[in-house]
Order: structure tokens, then sequence, then C-alpha cells
């Protein structure tokens, strides 16, 4: 059976397009510091005075369809740039996404692994009945 | 949600990318104007839209045991478990 996709791998196809797309985001210029844009995408807290931004994160990751205009003006009117929402808003979008990733993988590895496991005393029984 | 820049601060090369897109939408009759989705991709692409496009691109359209619909329903699937129209 083929091995499943690894992000983490480095001899994973997508993996390089992956770590190519978090190179852009987290790391290359821009209007927020690339700790800042880290601490986003791995759901750490944001120091002061950015704190404003880990509220408008725990909303993003959880339920994005509930972010309004609203939220926009809030933060713009915190004094946070357009293009400082446009990097928070991708940087906590890609870690969201990284998590789900990895989540469904090692899902789909525990229940390869069971399934295996599975198989193989089914077999033994078979063997046993015969 | 929309960010004013997003929408309509894009640089040239985007800019006559997304009147294109609306004057051929004009021509086909169909009422559509550029997607937020679009807007997104195309705004900033250095530190979005390209690599994003082109691992979205391997992702449904690359070498794979899945046919692109079977992908695309996959895709759709999830957007919908999302909460999300894309």
């Amino acid at each position: 059976m083929r091995d499943l996709p690894d992000p983490d791998e480095p001899h994973d196809p997508y993996a390089q397009r992956w770590r190519r797309l978090e190179d852009a985001i987290l790391r290359s210029a821009g209007a927020l510091d690339a700790e800042v844009r880290a601490a986003l995408a791995g759901g750490r807290d944001i120091p002061e005075p950015l704190s404003f931004l880990s509220l408008y994160a725990g909303k993003v990751t959880r339920h994005a369809y509930r972010v309004t205009d609203g939220d926009v003006q809030a933060l713009l009117a915190a004094g946070y740039s357009q293009d400082q929402i446009f990097e928070a808003t991708l940087s906590i979008a890609l870690g969201t996404a990284q998590t789900r990733l990895r989540a469904g993988l090692a899902a789909l590895r525990a229940a390869r692994q069971e399934n295996e496991t599975g198989n193989e005393t089914s077999a033994e029984k078979e063997e046993g009945e015969a | 949600m929309r960010l004013p820049k997003v929408a309509t601060g894009q640089r040239l090369p985007q800019k006559a990318l997304l009147s294109m897109v609306r004057a051929l939408s004009r021509v086909s009759g169909d009422p559509v104007s550029p997607s937020d989705i679009m807007r997104t991709v195309l705004y900033r692409p250095e530190l979005f839209g390209k690599p994003y496009s082109e691992l979205i691109h391997a992702l449904l359209r690359g070498p794979s045991d899945w046919s692109a619909g079977e992908r695309e329903l996959l895709a759709a699937f999830t957007s919908r478990l999302n909460t999300c129209r894309f």
C-alpha cells in the first residue's frame, strides 16, 4: 500500500510546495514581524501591543465563516493596517490548515494500522480453522 | 468580509487581469464579478497567491490515484463542512 502524504517528510511530493507557501506567508517581507506571524500560525498568544490579534485568531481558527465586516472594522479601528490584517489572516489560516491536515493524516494512519492488525488476526483465525 | 485594499488596491498587472475578467464576464452574459478568492490570490501574489496556486494545482491536477473530479468533490465536501462556499 502506498505511503500516506506527510507534509513534514522531505520526500513527500507536496512537501516542497507546502514549505514554499509557508515561507512566503510567514517569512517573506511584510507588515507584521515574522515572529508575530509564526505565533499566529502556531496558535500561540501574541504579546502586547498586538495581543488584540489573538481574539481574531481564535475566531478564524474555529469558525472562519463567522468573521464579519465588524471584526475587520474593529481591527482597523484598533490601528492595524490592512496589510497587517491580510498577513495575520493568512498566517492563522495556514496554521489551522496544517493542524487539520496533520490531524487528518494521523487519523488515517491509525485507521490503516488498525485495519492491518485486524486483517492479520482474521488471517490467523482462518489458518486455524483450516 | 473584504479588505478594501484586497478589493481595489491591486497593482497594475493584477488590476488589468481583474478588468479583463469583468469584460469577459460581460461578453459571456455571466454577471459574476471577479470572485473574492481571485482577488485574494492576486493581492500581493509573492506573499500568498503564487505559492498557494502552485500547491493547489499540484493537489487538484497533479499525478494522483484520484481523478481531478474526485479531488474537486473532496475539496467541495470539506468546504461544506467548514461552512465555506468555495
